[in-house]
């Protein structure tokens, strides 16, 4: 009973990598059901008009792009759907990055840069940056990452300040975060802000929810699936919920096994 | 001096920022300060950077000496992978095959390689921690497997009762823990930046 | 006068600034508030005697974000607590390393080190090695942190400050390499992985108390006594609030959104 409280690290970890593994190779196709924090992300982008112009901050890092990067594709995905244009930004010098491989997909599909959709670029200084963007745009974008003069692009007519976006969406895996955005934007503008940021986030982002101060919340790799399955196309993130799913039943596992182990010794020890 | 210009110019820096926020329908103009500090807070984080920058390279550089350092190939390697990257940046551009290539196949999967390192530092920290020593520990065991199976697709097969508690959990005391403790969290920051803002914590001049 | 909407921050915050003030004037003049014992603060001399025994260094992170951010009061907190380790590895000639993440904070924990350490008298034993950049790439600084604490063997591990997903990583790695460790942070949802795996964790505001406890400075003990004030004043507006909101009124509620 000892040696079960007492595995060696290395045993779980090959224990862990073969739950995970498995069910990518040989799916298992468990359900899952759409949560009213993704299902109110996806009516606040659906309720826009074709012709109306959407934010995207792409704030997350590589790190955290496994987890974060399909939401923002989804979305991306959903909004092009309707015809609504969509302004990229990012506060994190990897932001700019993806949402160039995002438009680069867009593009091969016949979409129009600098009409249905930009990138803006990079911008330093975390909250005092998005501060200054929401204040003037043009100010702290007078180009955008293909050398553009970003008040000359046709998708920029009419938008001044971060209050002329019918919709703002962050994605985000730390600093900045939906906290950045209300603050800045939110409070000032009272733009309707939705956020996809990494799962350990979601709980943390759970009372601007509540409060009504985000509109609908993407919480993780579970939350873009769950966006695909809400557009009826399920895509990779809805592949990897099995092995989500896995990965979680053997953590249970060990810890389960730990506890037999522990107890069973209390016990014994007790017993003399 | 020394001391007195800095913290001459937090305050009035925090101050105009602080009056903007709150009090910007009695001067009317204190929008476009505020503005410009701002914007000076962006261009100052950016040499910033080149600052951490030349620390990284002058750390790195003393690492490699083969009689200081046995793993003297590992501070070579960082700066190899800094300079191809930095330097294809700024000499051919971010959209360019290089740099496209070394962000996409080398810094894109490390970076995202790492973050699923982290699976297994929390799966030997569950297993190590995770033990039912007392009544708290044992609420936060349960808690704890309620909401890992509840929260992926394999819960909703064991009942629809367990993402249920699960979500309940999340919502009402999990939220009341979080709420309290970014209450107080944000009422230290309040104190904190006051005492920063009038001089009394100077721990960003360097300590007293 | 206020800008619409701001209202009753407004007031919340002058009142807090109000506190802050008569409690720092009270603890000037010798009514120091009653600060309870935090264990991981005590704890931190423990650790770093340990360190020293072992004759292996202290391994330090003042959290992760920049100190123009909004975690920069947590930075700050770290950085105060820096500079009651480096004062003690300076005492006991202990090595110390410091992980810094954020490039504006890298010079100012340098001149913390530096100035802890020409206050104990042993300004010759400052080692470029005692503050180190690591990197502002996540992962990047969490493997690099890694390293030095495997490699190096350290016997402390001191992580005070913003962190984000590298928590777990830095905590257990610490477990792993027999590191006696203490951890704080804001974050509440970075909290519970310090909570799990750390041997002693500064939950919330026992961080930004740290300082002030460790200085024992009555100006920075007032300002702590004002927070409880502060927390006063918002559990009465949760009860009241909860009480009349309940009844149909919402006086409160408007007051809040004005």
């Amino acid at each position: 009973m000892r040696a079960l409280g007492n595995v060696d690290r290395r045993i779980l970890y090959v224990v862990l990598i073969l739950a995970v593994l498995y069910p990518l190779i040989r799916p298992l196709g468990l359900p899952f059901r759409v949560s009213d924090w993704t299902l109110n992300f996806y009516k606040a982008v659906d309720k826009m008009q074709a012709g109306e112009t959407m934010l995207m901050s792409i704030d997350y890092s590589v790190s955290g792009g496994p987890d974060v990067h399909p939401q923002a594709q989804a979305v991306f995905k959903h909004a092009l759907s309707k015809k609504v244009k969509v302004v990229f930004v990012a506060f994190v010098t990897e932001g700019v990055e993806f949402a160039n491989q995002m438009i680069a997909v867009a593009e091969k599909d016949g979409g129009k840069y600098g009409e249905d959709f930009a990138n803006l670029g990079f911008v330093p200084g975390v909250e005092v940056a998005i501060s200054a963007f929401a204040q003037d745009i043009l100010k702290v974008y007078p180009k955008d990452v293909r050398g553009n003069v970003t008040a000359d692009l046709p998708i920029m007519k009419g938008i001044k300040t971060a209050g002329d976006f019918k919709l703002i969406t962050e994605y985000a895996t730390g600093i900045p975060g939906p906290a950045e955005w209300i603050r800045q934007v939110q409070t000032r503008y009272k733009v309707p802000i939705a956020c996809g940021v990494v799962t350990v986030m979601g709980p943390q982002n759970e009372p601007y929810y509540q409060s009504g101060q985000i509109v609908g919340l993407l919480s993780g790799l579970r939350s873009a699936a769950e966006y695909e399955i809400a557009m009826k196309m399920p895509g990779a993130a809805t592949a990897a919920m099995d092995a989500q799913s896995m990965g979680h039943v053997a953590i249970v596992l060990f810890v389960v096994l730990g506890n037999i182990a522990y107890l069973s010794e209390k016990g014994k020890k007790g017993g003399r | 001096m020394r001391r007195e210009v800095p913290l001459a110019i937090a305050f009035v820096t925090g101050a105009m920022i602080l009056f903007e926020y709150f009090l910007q329908p009695l001067w009317k103009d204190s929008k476009i300060w505020a503005q410009m500090l701002q914007n000076w807070g962006t261009v100052v984080s950016g040499f910033a950077m080149g600052l951490a920058a030349m620390n990284l390279i002058t750390v790195n550089l003393r690492r490699m000496d083969p009689k200081r350092n046995v793993e003297w190939y590992n501070p070579l390697i960082l700066l190899l992978g800094m300079a191809a990257m930095a330097g294809s940046g700024v000499f051919l551009g971010t959209r360019s095959a290089p740099w496209q290539f070394l962000f996409k196949n080398i810094f894109q999967p490390l970076g995202s390689a790492m973050f699923a390192l982290m699976i297994f530092f929390i799966a030997s920290a569950a297993q190590r921690a995770f033990r039912a020593r007392n009544l708290e520990a044992v609420v936060l065991l349960v808690s704890g497997i309620i909401v890992m199976l509840g929260r992926a697709p394999i819960g909703e097969l064991i009942g629809l009762w367990l993402p249920a508690w699960a979500d309940w959990l999340v919502k009402v005391p999990s939220l009341a823990g979080n709420r309290a403790v970014m209450m107080g969290a944000a009422l230290g920051m309040v104190a904190t930046a006051f005492r920063a803002l009038v001089g009394i914590d100077r721990a960003y001049l360097g300590g007293e | 006068m206020i800008t619409a909407g701001k209202i009753s921050t407004f007031l919340m915050f002058v009142l807090m600034i109000v506190s802050i003030e008569i409690m720092m004037s009270r603890a000037k003049r010798g009514h120091l508030p009653y600060v309870r014992r935090i264990a991981g603060i005590e704890a931190m001399e423990e650790a770093v005697g340990r360190a020293t025994e072992l004759g292996t260094p202290v391994f330090y992170v003042p959290g992760r974000t920049e100190i123009n951010t909004a975690g920069a009061a947590q930075t700050m907190a770290g950085l105060e607590i820096l500079s009651y380790v480096s004062e003690l590895t300076a005492k006991y000639g202990t090595e110390l390393r410091t992980a810094i993440a954020a490039p504006n904070v890298q010079p100012v924990a340098e001149e913390i080190v530096r100035q802890s350490y020409i206050k104990q008298g042993k300004a010759e034993a400052i080692k470029p090695e005692f503050v180190q950049f690591l990197s502002n790439e996540q992962f990047a600084f969490a493997a690099a942190c890694l390293d030095i604490m495997h490699r190096e063997r350290v016997g402390a591990a001191i992580m005070v400050g913003e962190f984000q997903a590298e928590t777990m990583m830095l905590v257990e790695g610490a477990a792993q390499a027999n590191a006696i460790t203490i951890c704080g942070t804001s974050r509440t949802f970075q909290i519970p992985f310090f909570v799990a795996a750390a041997d002693y964790v500064l939950i919330g505001e026992e961080m930004f108390a740290g300082g002030a406890y460790l200085s024992k400075d009555p100006v920075k003990l007032g300002s702590i006594a004002a927070q409880d004030i502060g927390k006063f004043v918002g559990t009465a507006f949760i009860i009241i609030g909860a009480i009349l909101f309940t009844m149909g009124n919402k006086t409160l509620l408007n007051f809040i959104k004005m």
